[in-house]
């Protein structure tokens, strides 16, 4: 298992290349891209734990890029780390504020980078315990190769149940908000959506619960939101 | 296209946009693919709740059906409705051409639509009614109302 999947964003080969070797020996899952554009799509289509994000780059720029990856899906469970050769104190603030949450300037050495990155990591919401499979007597979960079986029978999810499920799941006995749910799984523009949120959770239970009518794992709390309850333990 | 009369007093016709594709079945779902009931309102209403139905149809696997419910008073009789039926078919058409997603449709003739609404829908059907919001309840809006209450999912299309 890797300490952490990371997004190298700079324009520059060789650093990309320095970070991916550096990166990588220590234990972290390496992907880089050369502009804010591409990482915003490379996001998309996977997800990070941690983001090391270069200021001066062509196109949208560092900046830009910081704020509009912190808008994407999931971003505020990513750690960004700016990397930058500017080093006054207002090229830090406007860094901090566009929503990075460290700075390291460059020429910076590699145990230091390092222990920014870890530190980045333990403050981050996401890189909590990481699910790969659960069972909840008759439920299994695969989250690495997203199956899911009830009583042995495979069940087909659509990706959008699935990252419902992921997520309710990833934060047991915790009632998510109904807009913390639709903004997580479907993105920042929505929030107001409640009937459609409903629908998936009802298309959920008749999936994943013995008895739909009478759900035990996924509880709704009203006019909240909704509660993964996962079974006792006896 | 396809028409029939039932027992309920009510003349049906089927309609597919295409040449209907057979509803392929998704392992694990017992062969069955969720079906959303898009409510015939307006053309423009109707519209903006297919908008819905074409994202329901893409993330859930959902297939959307039209159901245009028509009214034909009592001294008449059902298969001689008050505009001919070809001109019911027309407005399918007219919809499924701009709709974002396929539909299947089925035009129903009968005497009292709310009634005949209730007996063509399953129980906890997913039904998708176009309308507008406003600060008094829209035609649309006590209509989804009334199905809620009966037990449906029922998501409301506001046109903006």
């Amino acid at each position: 298992m890797s300490a952490g999947r990371i997004l190298v964003v700079d324009d520059d080969p060789q650093i990309r290349r320095v970070m991916r070797t550096t990166l990588s020996a220590n234990g972290y899952e390496v992907s880089d891209v050369r502009s804010g554009e591409e990482a915003l799509e490379k996001l998309h289509a996977a997800s990070y734990d941690l983001v090391l994000l270069d200021i001066n780059m062509p196109g949208m720029g560092g900046m830009k890029a910081c704020q509009a990856l912190r808008q994407s899906r999931h971003g505020s469970e990513l750690a960004i780390i700016m990397l930058t050769v500017r080093n006054t104190e207002r090229d830090k603030v406007e860094a901090l504020d566009a929503g990075a949450d460290d700075y390291v300037t460059k020429p910076f050495s590699t145990p230091e980078l390092l222990a920014r990155i870890r530190a980045a990591l333990r403050r981050a919401p996401s890189s909590g315990p990481e699910l790969q499979r659960i069972n909840l007597e008759g439920l299994e979960i695969d989250f690495e190769s997203r199956r899911v079986r009830l009583r042995g029978r495979e069940v087909r999810l659509t990706p959008k149940e699935f990252d419902l499920l992921r997520y309710l799941v990833a934060r047991p006995d915790k009632v998510i908000a109904h807009r913390e749910l639709l903004q997580a799984v479907w993105g920042p523009d929505y929030g107001d959506e409640l009937e459609y949120l409903r629908v998936f959770i009802n298309q959920l239970r008749k999936k994943v619960e013995p008895d739909p009518a009478k759900p035990r794992y996924l509880l709704t709390e009203p006019w909240v939101g909704y509660r993964f309850c996962p079974p006792k333990q006896t | 296209m396809d028409r029939s009369r039932t027992a309920e007093g009510r003349s049906e016709t089927l309609i597919a946009r295409k040449a209907e594709t057979p509803d392929l079945p998704l392992p694990g779902d017992n062969g069955q693919r969720l079906q959303v009931n898009v409510l015939y309102t307006t053309h423009s209403k109707t519209l903006a709740a297919l908008r819905i139905t074409s994202r329901l149809g893409a993330e859930l696997g959902a297939c959307p059906k039209v159901l245009l419910l028509y009214a034909v008073p009592y001294t008449l009789p059902l298969e001689r409705p008050a505009v001919p039926a070809g001109f019911l078919e027309e407005r399918i058409r007219a919809l499924a051409r701009e709709s974002p997603t396929e539909i299947t449709a089925r035009i129903i003739l009968c005497r009292e639509p709310q009634r005949s609404l209730r007996q063509t829908l399953r129980p906890h059907s997913l039904i998708v009614i176009g309308g507008r919001k406003g600060w008094w309840p829209s035609k649309e809006q006590r209509v989804a109302w009334r199905l809620s209450r009966d037990g449906h999912e029922v998501i409301f299309a506001s046109l903006e």
